[in-house]
């Protein structure tokens, strides 16, 4: 298992309004295999396509064409109902901007992906509060996120990515509206959950990820199209 | 008179379930035509989601007409009886005018059409690749259809009734009772014909569910049994739940005098025939499953087998009370 | 099951939330609610006083008629109808309207002598049979001339002569329905008021064995007695049903344009999510919630708004009715009076009335906010991803 591919794409598209004069080639022709456990690195400009490779990789959108296996399932086709079962039980993604509910409390957007599989509550609880002290957020539980600063929604946002126990976690630019000291605290957070197994995939062009020694590999993302990226 | 409350508002649940099924004819045409599980284009994700709000709507649909079956049932067996001269029981109330019946009868099928599309709705969704999309959609044109039927039925029905007319109530099913039991004719006769047919029924129905082999008979073979679980009960055991001899309205079942038991024999002999209907097309349809669907037929054939036990444990428990404990 | 129940505490923290937005929704919808209860509820509360006034009447009554005109009766027919088969007991009655000209009204006079065990009655003195100067009354003629029962009457006959009785007893405003305009006096006495000669009756009450055979017998009786007209309690019972479900209709016609009206405005505000609704729908999108549960969502916040509503509308149509004695419908019942409405409602629900008030106000709702619901549920999972 540890030596297959757990994301393997081909020639994968992703083409908005196709045959309309506002066509948008977002994402062409991408090829990618990534075993278990790597760390992989997402470089570009902003506008590259590298968000909209993320969502069909995150299964939050399904390709125009090209074929998506993940964890040995060919996704690519799935009607969405049944794509969004898959991102739930296996995938977390940490979104750009926290995207955490405002009027909730820590605890409730921590919880919230748990829902719809009406896990017990003592199960529920207990993984709320397990992630909350690994992330350090114990002390401020129950209060509303509306209170927290940047870098504590930050963590609320990676506690809910990985509140269903994913074998893969996305992250768009994690480190984007955070001071630096936080953003090595959080990748070190990566680093960590990355040594215990997670398979990473983050986009950022953030200098800092780049030299980060968890990247196993790196890749640029240039108008759609996506080239393995070798350091100097 | 539409103008009474109770109508009033079978009607207003009446038009909502129309409306909503309209909506959802509109939302299927689209489904119907353009259809194709390999697209990844965006046609194809926007049918999918509509492909929820009719999966939705024919739940809810289900729900209001229910809701509105069991009003109407309490419309003709109690609202009514107290508002037309002479009408005891639903009997009089639905032969006022030649729509009772057929409303009746039409609220009884539109709602397993319901139910059936929702089964086989149930059942596509549960597989990623919708193997009975769009064919199931091929039903909607019917249900609406049928709702539109209902609907000018029970408008007819109760525009019709005039709170003057004199009704008979079941004064034919009194003398027709009386007749046989006076005359010792040939009813008698084929009264104890239609038990022999109900057991022997009942043992052969019994033996294929168990066998597990071939739903066609058994669909054939329920359409056998209700109309004569249907009958002997109307000519035979009901005079024991009645504890009368010549009354056999089988409307009085409905009444809170009778325990409200005829809500229970029929609510099962429907669930019995739905699960039938139901298992029937679940054979003719399991090819195109990845998935196995054993436990989903198994409970199917309990419900089925289940049904119509129970309904003969019922009915045979009334006999056995007036036979043996009362005489 | 947990599912459902993570979903219904997420719909009320939602809903909570946003209670600013939904409190004038609330407020219209109770309202609408509250007006179709009103006039549910009132009518039911007639119609169970009605059917309460009627149930001690006899199931036939027989009057005479000459020329089309009704005439009094012979107290000899009665002896004649002891005979029919199925006639239980015959009882000629000597009533009429007195009118009081002091107060421009007219009231009811009955000729009587039995007890009147089965009316509320509020007696000056022991029970027993009513004398030849006593009368009984019900509170209209007290209230309106400022008398208590122990006080003196006068009424005049048809000659213009005053006799004086004395009141042995008033009815209380429990059966004011049938008894707030009644005067009740020994049959001697009444006659001469009323203008009757000894040997006549006003009308002559049946009562029958069978009540279902009533109409059998009113059949035969009008065919042997000729210049007779009968009328059975059923008929009266029916008519009463029929005026009242008509009276109701109108006004339930009324509700339910109200009803539309809402509905409209209900389908509006769902259909306008805000940017930040619009938001949320998209996080949960995104977080792993699919269409159904969005859906899910969306019809629990909906039985929430539409059940807080309906409990809360019947809560104020109740209070409407029977604790503010339907003041704001009882003056177009009252001015289209064939019946009299009481002055004090007694208080009368049933199942059926609040199934009724449930379903209207429930299924129109949900139908209504289905297809907003699910515009807002199939906002794309990628959005959230995108809006950075």
């Amino acid at each position: 298992m540890a030596n297959e591919n757990i994301i393997r794409t081909d020639r994968l598209c992703k083409i908005f309004n196709p045959g309309a004069h506002n066509e948008v080639e977002a994402v062409l022709d991408v090829d990618l295999a990534l075993p278990q456990a790597s760390a992989t690195l997402i470089k570009g400009p902003s506008g590259s396509g590298k968000t909209t490779l993320l969502t069909m990789l995150g299964c939050l959108a399904k390709p125009t064409s090209g074929q998506y296996t993940c964890l040995g399932e060919a996704v690519s086709h799935w009607p969405e109902k049944f794509l969004t079962r898959f991102r739930r039980r296996h995938i977390g993604i940490v979104f750009q901007n926290f995207n955490l509910i405002s009027g909730l409390s820590v605890f409730e957007n921590i919880a919230l992906p748990l829902y719809p599989d009406g896990l017990p509550f003592a199960t529920v609880k207990e993984r709320v509060e397990q992630l909350a002290r690994d992330l350090k957020m114990d002390h401020r539980l129950y209060f509303k996120v509306d209170t927290l600063s940047g870098g504590e929604m930050q963590r609320v946002a990676i506690a809910r990515a990985l509140v269903n126990q994913p074998q893969i976690l996305i992250a768009d630019e994690p480190t984007a509206h955070i001071d630096s000291t936080l953003a090595k605290e959080i990748l070190e957070l990566f680093h960590s959950l990355n040594k215990k197994g997670l398979t990473l995939l983050i986009a950022s062009h953030d200098p800092l990820l780049e030299t980060h020694p968890m990247i196993d590999r790196t890749y640029c993302m240039r108008d759609g199209r996506l080239r393995e990226h070798h350091a100097e | 008179m539409l103008n009474d409350a109770w109508i009033i508002v079978v009607l207003i649940g009446q038009i909502s379930a129309l409306l909503l099924l309209a909506l959802t004819l509109y939302f299927a045409t689209p489904i119907l035509r353009y259809w194709n599980p390999a697209s990844g284009s965006a046609l194809q994700l926007e049918l999918e989601r509509k492909t929820f709000f009719v999966s939705s709507a024919v739940e809810y649909i289900l729900a209001f007409q229910a809701v509105i079956f069991v009003l109407f049932l309490i419309i003709v067996n109690h609202y009514l009886p107290r508002l037309i001269n002479g009408a005891m029981c639903a009997s009089g109330i639905l032969s006022l005018n030649e729509y009772g019946y057929p409303a009746l009868y039409g609220k009884i099928a539109a709602l397993a059409a319901y139910l059936i599309f929702i089964f086989l709705n149930r059942l596509d969704l549960a597989e990623p690749a919708y193997p009975l999309t769009p064919t199931k959609y091929f039903l909607l044109p019917f249900l609406f259809w049928a709702a539109l039927a209902d609907t000018v039925l029970t408008v007819r029905f109760f525009s019709l009734i005039n709170p003057d007319v004199i009704a008979t109530c079941c004064s034919i099913s009194f003398s027709a009772a009386k007749i046989s039991v006076l005359s010792e004719s040939p009813v008698t006769v084929s009264i104890s014909a239609l038990l022999i047919a109900y057991y022997i029924l009942l043992v052969i129905y019994g033996y294929w569910g168990l066998k597990k082999k071939i739903a066609g008979l058994l669909l054939f073979l329920e359409f056998l049994l209700l109309p004569v679980s249907v009958f002997i009960l109307k000519y035979h055991f009901v005079k024991y739940i009645y504890a009368l001899p010549s009354h056999n309205c089988l409307f009085d079942l409905f009444f809170g005098r009778y325990y409200y038991i005829g809500y229970l024999l029929f609510g099962l002999l429907f669930i019995s025939a739905m699960a039938v209907i139901g298992l029937f097309l679940l054979n003719r349809l399991k090819k195109r499953f990845t998935k196995d669907l054993k436990n989903i037929q198994q409970n199917l054939r309990v419900a089925a087998m289940g049904g119509n036990l129970l309904f003969a444990i019922i009915i045979h428990l009334y006999w056995f009370y007036w036979k043996w404990i009362i005489l | 099951m947990r599912r459902s129940g993570y979903i219904i505490e997420y719909a009320l923290s939602s809903l909570l939330r946003r209670w600013k937005k939904n409190v004038a929704l609330l407020i219209i919808y109770s309202a609408v609610v509250a007006f179709f209860a009103s006039v549910l509820f009132f009518t039911s509360a007639l119609r169970e006083q009605s059917r309460l006034v009627l149930d001690p009447l006899p199931e036939l009554w027989i009057q005479k008629l000459s020329g089309g005109r009704l005439a009094p009766v012979a107290n000899a027919l009665a002896d004649s109808l002891r005979h029919i088969r199925g006639v239980r007991k015959v009882e000629p009655r000597v009533w009429g309207y007195y009118y009081d000209s002091p107060t421009g009204a007219v009231f009811t006079l009955i000729g009587s002598d039995s007890l009147f065990t089965d009316l509320p009655l509020q007696l000056a003195e022991g029970a027993g049979r009513l004398d030849n100067n006593g009368a009984l009354c019900g509170r209209g003629f007290l209230l309106s001339h400022g008398l208590i029962p122990g006080d003196q009457i006068n009424l005049l006959d048809n000659k213009g002569k005053m006799h004086s009785f004395v009141i042995r007893g008033a009815f209380t405003s429990e059966s004011d329905l049938l008894t707030y305009d009644l005067i009740i006096l020994a049959p001697k006495q009444a006659r001469r008021i009323l203008d009757l000669h000894e040997t006549e009756a006003t009308d002559i009450a049946v009562a029958v064995y069978n009540p279902d055979e009533a109409e059998n017998i009113a059949t035969k009786i009008s065919r042997r007695f000729p210049g007779i007209r009968v009328i059975s309690k059923s008929q009266l019972r029916i008519t009463y049903e029929a005026l009242f479900g008509w009276r109701g209709g109108i006004f339930i016609f009324g509700a339910l344009i109200s009803l539309l009206a809402f509905l409209i405005l209900a389908w509006d505000r769902a259909s306008g999510l805000s940017k930040q609704d619009q938001q949320e729908l998209g996080i949960l999108k995104g977080i792993g919630w699919d269409i159904g549960d969005v859906l899910a969502l969306k019809f629990w916040e909906g039985i929430i708004i539409a059940l807080t509503a309906t409990l809360s509308g019947m809560l104020l149509a109740v209070m409407h009715i029977f604790l503010f004695n339907a003041v704001l419908i009882k003056p177009f019942f009252i001015g289209w009076s064939i019946l009299f409405p009481p002055y004090k409602i007694p208080l009368y629900i049933s199942i059926g009335d609040l199934l009724l008030v449930l379903v209207i106000s429930v299924v129109p709702y949900l139908a209504a906010t289905l297809l907003p619901a699910w515009k807002g549920a199939v906002t794309d999972p990628a959005e959230v991803m995108q809006n950075g």
